[in-house]
């Protein structure tokens, strides 16, 4: 076990997929010499060389169908969007292409080609770069989109994103990105569609994304002041959903909270609570209930942003009201 | 909708304006374009035209000519033909959050329940119950609409419903606060009754501690109350009138049973694989006591007023207890019924009693009454007697002791001994008479050959 953070744990991933399967390579703007935007691919460079870290212009739509192509005929391609905002250039062929060549060639094509991007509001990176959109995705069949929010979370995922034959958006919160947690030393991997219990509780379910799992325990901490012990359950995996670790955590508990910074209409949260109101309607002792950021363009100005996302604060209040019900 | 007409910002610095004339009056139609009144700032005097075409409807309070006036404020409205002007229609309250700076979250995205401040007891809504709290109540096998709810708006939830399983139930129509039912229930107040004497008052914290503090004895309102039912009122009644006008005495005798045990255990043998029953303990007792009653009369009558009436037959009550409390149906003629017959019937009435189905004529007509707590390790105790009658015969645990069999040899053995407590009212009977009952009783428990014989 050692404790790495979430950016170098991912790159620890992708290392060792790299290392394990030479088709394995990865394209996207500044990912090259110079190591990734984010750090995503520092040092692989230098060992692998431009043949499998390739830099590209700023044309995300041509690199993404490129991906599609070389998925198409043997290779492995890691997508490296930077921020997650750019792919909206590329969406349709993200949709159109990536997303249902399988199913148009009654399976005989595989696309295992991997999407990351940076996601999430913070630092003043503003409306063009504090893009969530999972919810879209997740709209779209054909398409797997996992979240982490801890360094072997990350790890683990990537690696089974990888090894996927499905295309898969791997997205990572910009204020999770420095996280640190500990992760094994042997070799694991983490299966979508399966959800992770954050921190057991009894009074309420809360179900957190990404960066709000970590605000969602500091609420929980202040919580505990008072007597309040709340479940806290990871999503991880948002499409695959997993349903059924949310349903046996409302079983015991009676009550849901969502807890999303991405926007409230058309929601991962509305998706959870339509499933939970059908499967777990007589479990719920209160309406399911979402906390999601403010439904706007997001700030600049830092007071601004702060207002327009979900914190330790808000978050506590939430789930007091929840209980309240 | 109405158009709002609203001091323009005609400057960069311009905060304030004066509203020098109106050019178009309240009630006027207004098309676009048209000119609808000056404004003054401290540079210009500039006309204002409408953006919009409509009726122009200036608001009673709409700010004067020659005021200061905001940058923004409303000053009219262009309505349709026909339609109201805003100040002139009922607005209703829009439910907002209050906008609190310290906490960052804009309400408008908040994605809450919308808030139902109307409570249902103040608006007679039906009750309401959680999903959860129903399928509980099921369970439990509770009417969920009889419960108070704690959620908001009233609802009721699963704590409600698992409350008021433990907790004696409040009826529909007491309106109690949650927080006064858990004070009632802590200090032991009895929120009903309470709610009967305060018809329609929402019966609150304060109330129930008001009630506490009127009660002087703190110990008694220390713990949960339950009022009579029919049944208890009965038994209180009966009792203390039994130990106020009866003169009791109680003898108790250490008797040998292993012989009954042992014949007991024959029987329950020989039953065994077919539809007869064994008798019970209670079942040979009353047997036993049937016939030594016949032998001594005096025990089997009653007091009525000044005349001790003998009966002729001995209809044995036995004690039974159930959930309503005790009850003591009859086995009529007890001294004429086989051992079988007796079990048999006993059986039956103590099921009735048990389920509360027990008819008049089961639990009337006693002369004698047998009660036997051997079931709960008790071994002599002083029974109160069952009014009219004259004594009534208390039955022990049947328990394994070591006994003196023989005195000069100094032989012990383990024996099955009986404890029996027979209480009789000595108005009527003397101890001598009394006693000599009793001894024959156990001689007869000791050797139940003489009475199986009889």
């Amino acid at each position: 076990m050692r404790e790495l953070t979430f950016t170098v744990a991912a790159r620890e991933g992708l290392a060792e997929e790299m290392e394990r399967d030479a088709a394995v390579f990865v394209m996207g703007e500044g990912i090259g010499p110079r190591g990734g935007n984010w750090a995503t691919t520092v040092g692989l460079y230098e060992k692998y060389g431009p043949w499998r870290l390739r830099d590209t212009p700023i044309v995300e739509r041509g690199f993404a169908g490129l991906c599609t192509g070389a998925a198409l005929v043997g290779g492995r391609p890691v997508v490296d969007m930077l921020f997650l905002d750019f792919m909206l250039d590329a969406v349709g062929e993200i949709v159109n292409q990536t997303a249902k060549l399988q199913y148009m060639s009654s399976g005989r094509l595989k696309m295992p080609v991997v999407f990351r991007g940076v996601i999430g509001v913070g630092h003043s990176a503003a409306t063009h770069h504090s893009g969530n959109y999972y919810p879209m995705l997740a709209h779209v069949p054909g398409l797997r989109v996992v979240v982490p929010s801890t360094p072997r979370d990350a790890k683990g995922l990537l690696k089974t994103a990888i090894r996927s034959d499905d295309p898969v958006f791997f997205l990572e919160h910009k204020s999770v990105l420095n996280v640190k947690g500990m992760v094994p030393d042997e070799e694991y991997l983490i299966p979508f569609g399966q959800a992770a219990v954050a921190l057991e509780g009894s009074a309420a379910s809360v179900v957190a994304i990404g960066w709000m799992v970590h605000q969602t325990l500091r609420a929980c901490e202040d919580l505990a002041k008072e007597g309040i012990a709340v479940e806290v359950i990871d999503l991880r995996s948002i499409s695959p959903l997993d349903i059924d670790t949310i349903l046996a955590s409302v079983h015991k508990t009676g009550r849901l909270l969502v807890v999303d910074e991405d926007y409230g209409p058309c929601s991962i949260g509305a998706e959870i609570a339509a499933q939970v109101i059908v499967r777990g309607f007589d479990d719920l002792d209160a309406p399911v209930m979402r906390l999601n950021g403010a439904f706007t363009p997001i700030p600049y100005s830092p007071p601004l942003e702060a207002a327009a996302v979900p914190n330790p604060q808000t978050i506590a209040q939430s789930i007091r009201d929840l209980l309240a019900e | 909708m109405a158009v709002e007409i609203v001091m323009p910002r005609l400057g960069w610095t311009m905060e304030t304006g004066i509203i020098a004339e109106w050019l178009k009056h309240d009630g006027e139609s207004v098309q676009a374009g048209d000119a609808l009144f000056t404004v003054e700032t401290d540079k210009v005097a500039q006309e204002v035209e409408a953006m919009d075409s409509g009726i122009l409807r200036l608001p009673p309070d709409s700010a004067p000519i020659g005021a200061v006036v905001a940058v923004g404020t409303v000053l009219a409205y262009l309505v349709r033909p026909g339609e109201a002007a805003p100040f002139e229609q009922y607005q209703p309250q829009a439910l907002t959050q209050p906008v609190d700076v310290a906490s960052p979250v804009l309400p408008s995205t908040h994605v809450a329940a919308p808030i139902d401040v109307v409570l249902p007891s103040e608006n007679g809504r039906a009750a309401v119950a959680s999903p959860r709290a129903r399928r509980v109540a099921g369970e439990l096998g509770l009417d969920w609409t009889a419960i108070v709810g704690s959620g908001r708006a009233g609802r009721i939830v699963e704590r409600d419903v698992r409350a008021t399983a433990v907790a004696q139930p409040v009826p529909a129509r007491a309106r109690v606060t949650p927080v006064a039912r858990r004070v009632a229930q802590q200090s032991g107040v009895d929120v009903a009754e309470l709610a009967t004497k305060m018809p329609g008052k929402r019966i609150t914290r304060l109330d129930i501690e008001a009630l506490s503090r009127s009660t002087s004895n703190d110990a008694a309102s220390s713990g949960l109350a339950h009022p009579f039912n029919n049944v208890r009122r009965v038994i209180a009644e009966r009792m203390a009138h039994s130990a106020h006008t009866v003169a009791p005495v109680t003898l108790t005798t250490e008797v040998d049973a292993t012989e009954l045990v042992a014949l007991r255990e024959r029987i329950k043998q020989a039953v065994r694989g077919s539809e007869k029953s064994a008798p019970s303990y209670t079942d040979l007792l009353t047997r036993l006591v049937a016939l030594v009653l016949l032998e001594h009369p005096w025990l089997n009558s009653s007091l009525q007023g000044e005349a001790i009436v003998q009966h002729e037959a001995v209809h044995i009550g036995i004690a039974v207890d159930t959930d309503q409390g005790l009850l003591v149906p009859v086995v009529r003629d007890a001294h004429l019924k086989s051992i079988q017959q007796i079990a048999l019937e006993s059986a039956q009435l103590i099921e009735r009693a048990r389920v509360g189905a027990s008819s008049l004529d089961d639990l009337q007509g006693g002369t004698f009454t047998i009660t036997n707590l051997g079931l709960y390790d008790i071994d002599t105790f002083t029974p109160i007697i069952n009014l009219p009658e004259c004594a009534i015969l208390g039955v022990g645990r049947i328990v394994a002791r070591p006994v003196v069999i023989d005195e000069h040899s100094a032989q012990i053995a383990v024996r099955k001994m009986l404890a029996l407590s027979l209480t009789f009212d000595h108005r009527m009977v003397d101890g001598g008479p009394a006693a000599r009952f009793l001894q024959q009783v156990k001689r007869w428990v000791e050797d139940p050959y003489i009475w199986l014989t009889a």
